[in-house]
């Protein structure tokens, strides 16, 4: 049927307007989402250039890893940090496309869709670093150091970039921190190889623990900036 | 689905069986609640349908119970005012047409269902559907240029 036939149609079956209709929508109860459904509809919104990046370090990272030897470790752990910029791009992407404020009022607001999608990020990379030290054959203290240790520390400190410069040169103020990561990693490689065999596999968790507590609190302080963001616009 | 875009469009198929604002409101309103009472259909995806198919059957029920009381009908003298020549002429040619016809123009080209719940909202074959989609249509073209030659 063409256009102008269904407009026409359209236009004969008018009907007074409802009055009832918006009372009646809000008396509605909210459809409740399960948070497994909403991880999985918000893993449909993640950029499909993050998922490209995250599975072509993975893949980068899973060939060198089953070919490095122990002392060469440290070509693995310069690709980790630049894992982490897939969480960081994605957890500044609302502000940085100018959609936060909209998302605040949102069914699913910013709080919501932000701790989602770096939870599936995050678990993915998880995934992909444990891979990448089975791959590797590494033991607890060598992966703990090598491969999560400088995943961390840039996620950290590209999470904290994101809070602190609010603009729109975060992502790559962020990226640069990634680099910077992965270029630390490849100059001092030599005193890490050093202090990995000094140190036992306490003091490696140890390390890692703290790491770990840095980018949780750099993820809360996160999450608690839009809720202030919230505050602010009412 | 958008409650809000189907609560316009379902209450348009109520205001057209029912010719009453208040009834179609009504029927219209009591098939929400049935849809969201229940979970079978809305997992099996056939939310319209089983939206379309209560308001069908609601309206049918209190077609036969008021009949004895005579509906009030509106639809006959709703807002003339602001009537356009055009719109005038569309809802005669859409009066020379069976209630079965109307029914399938107002479901398929005015609330846009797809085909498949159209189908099964009237209980008949895709194939079938098609064909009196179709014969609708040539219909209610006919009567439109009559409408254009006598007007």
């Amino acid at each position: 049927m063409d256009r102008k036939l269904q407009d026409m149609l359209k236009s004969g079956f008018d009907a007074p307007e409802p009055v009832e209709k918006r009372a009646f929508i809000r008396t509605l109860p909210v459809q409740k989402v399960s948070n497994f459904k909403l991880l999985c509809t918000q893993a449909r919104y993640i950029r499909k250039s993050a998922w490209l990046l995250g599975a072509v370090l993975f893949i980068a990272a899973a060939l060198t890893a089953m070919v490095v030897s122990e002392s060469s470790m440290w070509i693995l752990s310069a690709l980790m940090p630049l894992l982490s910029l897939t969480v960081i791009s994605e957890s500044g992407r609302s502000e940085s496309c100018g959609m936060a404020e909209l998302e605040l009022s949102a069914r699913f607001n910013l709080k919501t869709v932000f701790l989602a999608r770096l939870i599936i990020l995050g678990a993915a990379d998880f995934i992909m670093l444990c891979a990448a030290s089975v791959f590797a054959g590494a033991g607890l203290s060598a992966s703990l150091i090598y491969i999560f240790c400088p995943y961390i520390l840039s996620a950290a400190a590209g999470l904290f970039i994101c809070r602190k410069i609010r603009s729109s040169g975060e992502m790559y103020l962020s990226a640069a921190a990634s680099f910077l990561t992965a270029g630390l990693e490849i100059i001092f490689r030599k005193n890490i190889f050093s202090f990995y065999l000094s140190c036992g596999e306490g003091e490696s968790f140890l390390i890692f623990s703290l790491m770990t507590a840095a980018l949780v609190y750099e993820g809360f302080k996160r999450i608690k900036e839009t809720e202030e963001l919230k505050w602010s616009l009412e | 689905m958008d409650i809000e875009e189907q609560y316009d469009k379902l209450y348009k198929f109520c205001y057209y069986r029912l010719k009453n604002r208040e009834l179609a409101e009504d029927v219209c309103q009591e098939s929400f609640l049935h849809l969201l009472q229940s979970d079978t259909y809305k997992a099996q995806g056939k939310a319209l349908q089983y939206l379309y198919t209560t308001a069908r059957n609601l309206c049918t029920d209190l077609y036969r119970k008021k009949k004895t009381e005579q509906m009030p009908d509106e639809l006959a003298c709703s807002f003339p005012e602001d009537e356009t020549l055009e719109r005038l002429s569309v809802k005669k040619a859409l009066e020379k047409l069976g209630e079965d016809e109307r029914e399938i123009l107002l479901l398929r080209y005015v609330n846009e269902l797809p085909a498949s719940t159209v189908a099964a909202i009237l209980g008949i074959s895709r194939f079938s559907l098609y064909r009196r989609a179709a014969k609708a249509v040539e219909n209610f073209k006919k009567a439109l240029r009559e409408e254009d030659i006598n007007g």
